[in-house]
């Protein structure tokens, strides 16, 4: 095989449009990589600061996290614009891990210790190919644990930006007591730097226009100054103005910062025991938010991610960043998104904010040790506050019980647990929602159309008829299995004569199914009804003949899926058919034709009025979504006849009508009539899109009448006038929806009716003038007499 | 102001007159030769002999004259109703004729067809100008104009997955 030339295999590696040659990603990328890494590290040195403080470290080695860590994963990872580094999230729970170590253990040593075993862990999933593992996760958790997150970081807080001592309390809610049972101590300098930090750095999240304003490091640096300036921090104690320096060791200007980690020279197994469930949580929530950020940021640049790759580059970082005095970080969505926006090109961008973060350390070390803790505490209360995003909660929220029950229980979690439990509990939510979706087989009615299609209607709603064909779709591995005979006896009826089970969507059928249907051809056989089954694939041929159930049920009611779609339903149908027909002509008793009656023959039915064609939709739609259908369906039509929309429920049964007229009372409702005049076009139109957002099943006409195919013309008429309908739908047994009869079609229907009914009554008249005309005349006895005589 | 849609942009003009003294047998013919020729349903403009407007049939109405007033909710004679209607038939509109239907006038925005026919839910709003039809509005072409106006390009291709 041809090898690469080297530069053009690290070009390769470097760009996200694979440039074959170096020289050309220096020409091409370098500049804006270099200036996107500039702007990660504008924003990112004052929060890396701030996340440290967040785990209850020195701000310095939130630096060394954002420096070391990053460039490992960059290079490694498989993202081009993953930014890794401190994050909120994980060092929330390092602060929550290191809270309840045992007395003796060196929090900082800890804290490598989990990042070296947390990196380990990641390691292995990446070289085992557990890439996807995480797709397991819902997104639920994550929002759902950062909100819960987001809330124990501010209570955290609040006591720097108060200066406020907390003694020992180490819990949150300890720390929350503690704050207000101190309020008194308040240090008001403090408060003042930590207060105008936090409206500066809220003040780009106010407004488009300053989205842009790195407003972590204005607010940093301006309170940083103004306490400088006062004096602040050179006061007493109790309004002294605690400052970087103040905090461990201060920030020193050095990159000297090589160390193994005390309990890798002086293994402590248990220790490292102890520790294993908090590096697994790490491990877990790491990868989620890295998996997740490079996945958005991916589908913008159109990026194929690995997954394993992604895994090895973050385990790497953290085994590489825990030698160099790092804590675990993991994908930092604000920088990731940053970089991406300031034009970062490649992975050298994320390389480049780690350079510029090293180059403000070395160079700016002495004034970054006046940045009061007040001040990234006022930043991190803004940054945990936009961790509770109401708007993704809503809407995990409206996404069915399902989310519900994992981002509350996450939530919650998070507020009441160890932060390490919060992650697995939501990843346990996360599976067990997971089975509870794959842990049953669907059950749906199959019903042929006239036009030889089929509709697929719940079991409940299917009209009773002697040959049930049931779709059977899903797994029905053991857990689904179980009761499903008895939930398959349940669509049966009284007519029910065959049974078509169509398997062609089943998954994962186990012996557990087998003996399922079994028992079921069983139940049927003792109701003498016949069991036909289609849709068969070749695995669960082999099963079905292993098992003996293929001779039981009989070759010949088996057919075999093929590559044409219903093609074997069909022949099931076919031979279901056949069976009942046979049935019924062994138990028919020889039923007499009644003569239609004369009304019957006069009167049209809405079978022969009815529209067959129309337009169906779901009942949970928005009034905008609707009225962008109605003009569509309109857009093409020479025919100004106003169709209406009708509304199927969850069920596939009618919900309701929804005419144009409906639509446009909704758009209007609320509006003053007043001033109408003087609106323009342009006003008109934000009136109307005002209510757009409303469900059109809170605007619909749901008392509609509905009628049978077989109903005569006189009783749709009644029905338009009764009801004030302009349209009479038309339904089956279940109620779905057949066709729809309008008024012109039900005048052309009356009309018809009338004429017919003239012709009755022409040829009863006729008839009753030819009785006459023969009883006036002589009979024929009289005749032959005459002629006798 | 002056490029609103205004009724006389969105109206038809290809409705049929009939007269006040012509019979519901004449209107039931005339809308049923009314089918245009795209098939639609179309208005019938009653008018007096001076051509005066007094009112406006369309099949929906025209049922109603011919068969309301049957005892509601009880399971009348088919043939009765049969019979009714056909009775009827011969019954002039003028006597008939006593629903107040809205109407618009030629220069009515778009706000005031709106306002004046959705409390009847009619297929058309008849437009008189100086008391005499001169066209009808369907609801279809003043739905398209207003859905046209507050639909932006954002809205095309809504996805209907839910």
């Amino acid at each position: 095989m041809q090898r690469q030339p080297f530069f053009a295999r690290i070009a390769g590696i470097l760009s996200t449009a694979s440039r074959p040659t170096l020289a050309q990603y220096l020409r091409g990328s370098l500049r804006a990589d270099a200036v996107a890494g500039l702007t990660v590290a504008v924003m990112g040195v004052p929060q890396a600061m701030a996340y440290a403080m967040i785990a209850g470290l020195d701000p310095v080695f939130g630096l060394y996290t954002a420096i070391v860590t990053c460039t490992v994963a960059a290079l490694l990872g498989s993202s081009n614009h993953l930014v890794t580094g401190p994050t909120n999230g994980l060092c929330i729970v390092l602060l929550g891990l290191t809270g309840a170590l045992a007395e003796g253990v060196d929090p900082f040593e800890a804290i490598l210790l989990l990042s070296l075993m947390s990196g380990c862990i990641q390691l292995a999933f990446g070289l085992l190919r557990l890439g996807n593992i995480v797709r397991y996760v819902a997104n639920s958790v994550v929002i759902g644990f950062t909100a819960g997150a987001g809330i124990l970081i501010a209570t955290n807080q609040l006591r720097n930006v108060l200066d406020i001592e907390t003694g020992d309390a180490k819990r949150t809610y300890e720390v929350l007591f503690a704050t207000f049972e101190r309020l008194g101590d308040t240090n008001p300098y403090a408060l003042i730097v930590g207060t105008l930090t936090a409206a500066i750095v809220l003040l780009p999240k106010m407004h488009k226009r300053l989205a842009r304003i790195p407003g972590a490091l204005i607010g940093v640096v301006a309170a940083g100054g103004l306490s400088y300036w006062m004096g602040w921090h050179l006061l007493e104690d109790g309004n002294k103005v605690l400052i970087a320096k103040d905090i461990g060791h201060g920030i020193v200007g050095s990159l000297d910062i090589f160390h193994v980690p005390e309990y890798v020279k002086n293994p402590d197994f248990g220790l490292t025991q102890d520790m294993f469930a908090g590096a697994f949580a790490i491990t877990i929530l790491s990868l989620i938010e890295a998996t997740s950020i490079s996945r958005i940021v991916a589908r913008s640049s159109r990026q194929k991610l690995d997954f394993n790759r992604e895994f090895i580059g973050q385990g790497v970082s953290k085994i590489v960043g825990s030698f160099f005095m790092c804590f675990a970080g993991s994908g930092s969505f604000t920088r990731t998104a940053v970089c991406y926006r300031s034009g970062g090109r490649t992975r050298m961008a994320a390389v480049f904010s780690a350079f510029w973060t090293a180059l403000t350390l070395l160079l700016f070390a002495p004034v970054a040790n006046y940045i009061p803790k007040a001040a990234l505490a006022g930043m991190i209360i803004v940054i945990a506050y936009s961790m509770v995003d109401m708007q993704r909660i809503k809407l995990s929220w409206q996404s069915g019980s399902n989310s519900q029950i994992v981002l509350l229980g996450t939530m919650i979690a998070t507020l009441v647990l160890p932060l390490e439990y919060a992650i697995y509990i939501g990843v346990m939510l996360s599976l067990v929602v997971i089975l509870r979706a794959t842990g049953k087989t669907d059950l749906t009615a199959l019903v042929a159309c006239p036009d030889g299609d089929y509709d697929e209607v719940p079991l409940d709603r299917a009209a009773p008829t002697p040959v049930v064909t049931i779709n059977m779709s899903g797994d029905i591995y053991f857990a689904a299995a179980e009761d499903l005979d008895s939930e398959l006896l349940r669509a049966l009826s009284p007519k029910t004569r065959v049974v078509v089970l169509r398997m062609k969507r089943l998954r994962a059928a186990g012996s557990t199914a087998m003996a399922m249907l079994e028992h079921f051809w069983v139940l049927l056989s003792e109701r003498q009804i016949y069991l036909v089954v289609c849709g068969v694939e070749r695995d669960l041929e082999t099963l079905m003949t292993s098992t003996g159930l293929r001779r039981k049920i009989g070759e010949e009611n088996i057919f075999y899926a093929d590559n044409k779609l219903f093609q074997s339903t069909k022949l099931a149908m076919a031979r279901a058919t056949a069976i009942y027909q046979r049935y019924e002509r062994a138990h028919s008793k020889g039923k007499s034709s009644a003569k239609p009656d004369a009304t019957q023959s006069v009167l049209v039915t809405a079978k022969s009025l009815m529209t067959t064609r129309f337009p169906l939709f779901g009942c949970e739609h928005q009034t905008r979504e609707a009225a962008w259908l109605l003009t569509e369906t309109q857009k093409f039509k020479r025919s100004i006849n106003p169709e209406p929309l009708f509304l199927q429920d969850r069920n596939g049964a009618l919900f309701g009508e929804l005419s144009r007229w409906h639509v446009l009372k909704a758009l209007i409702e609320g509006s003053d009539p007043d001033e109408d005049e003087g609106l323009d076009d342009r006003q008109v139109a934000k009136l109307l899109r005002r209510n757009f957002t409303r469900r059109i099943n809170h605007i619909a006409r749901t008392d509609v009448v509905h009628q049978r195919p077989d109903t005569p013309i006189t009783a749709l008429l009644r029905v338009s006038t009764d009801n004030d309908q302009a349209v009479v739908p038309i339904c089956d047994e279940g109620g779905r929806l057949k066709g729809y009869c309008m008024s012109h079609a039900m005048l052309i229907g009356l009309q018809d009716s009338l004429a017919r009914l003239e012709a009755v009554e022409a040829e009863e008249e006729a008839a009753a003038n030819a009785d006459q005309v023969e009883a006036s005349e002589p009979n024929g006895d009289e005749l032959g007499g005459r002629n006798d005589g | 102001m002056a490029d609103s849609i205004c009724a006389r942009d969105l109206m038809r003009t290809d409705f049929v007159r009939i007269r006040v003294d012509q019979t519901l047998g004449d209107a039931m013919a005339a809308l049923r030769g009314a089918h245009g020729e795209a098939g639609m349903p179309s208005a019938l403009m009653v008018v007096d002999d001076d051509d005066q407007y007094r009112g406006m049939l369309t099949a929906r109405l025209l049922i109603r004259l011919l068969v309301a007033g049957h005892e509601k909710g009880r399971e009348s004679d088919d043939m009765l109703v049969l019979t009714v209607a056909r009775d009827r038939l011969t019954t002039a509109i003028g006597e008939m004729l006593v629903e107040h239907i809205p109407v618009v006038s030629p220069e009515d925005r778009l706000m005031t067809m709106i306002r004046r026919g959705a409390p009847m839910l009619l297929d058309f709003l008849p437009v008189i100008e100086d008391g005499r039809p001169v066209g009808f509005a369907p609801i279809t072409a003043i739905f398209q104009a207003a859905a046209g106006m507050a639909l932006t390009p954002e809205d095309e291709g809504i996805r209907f997955d839910r």
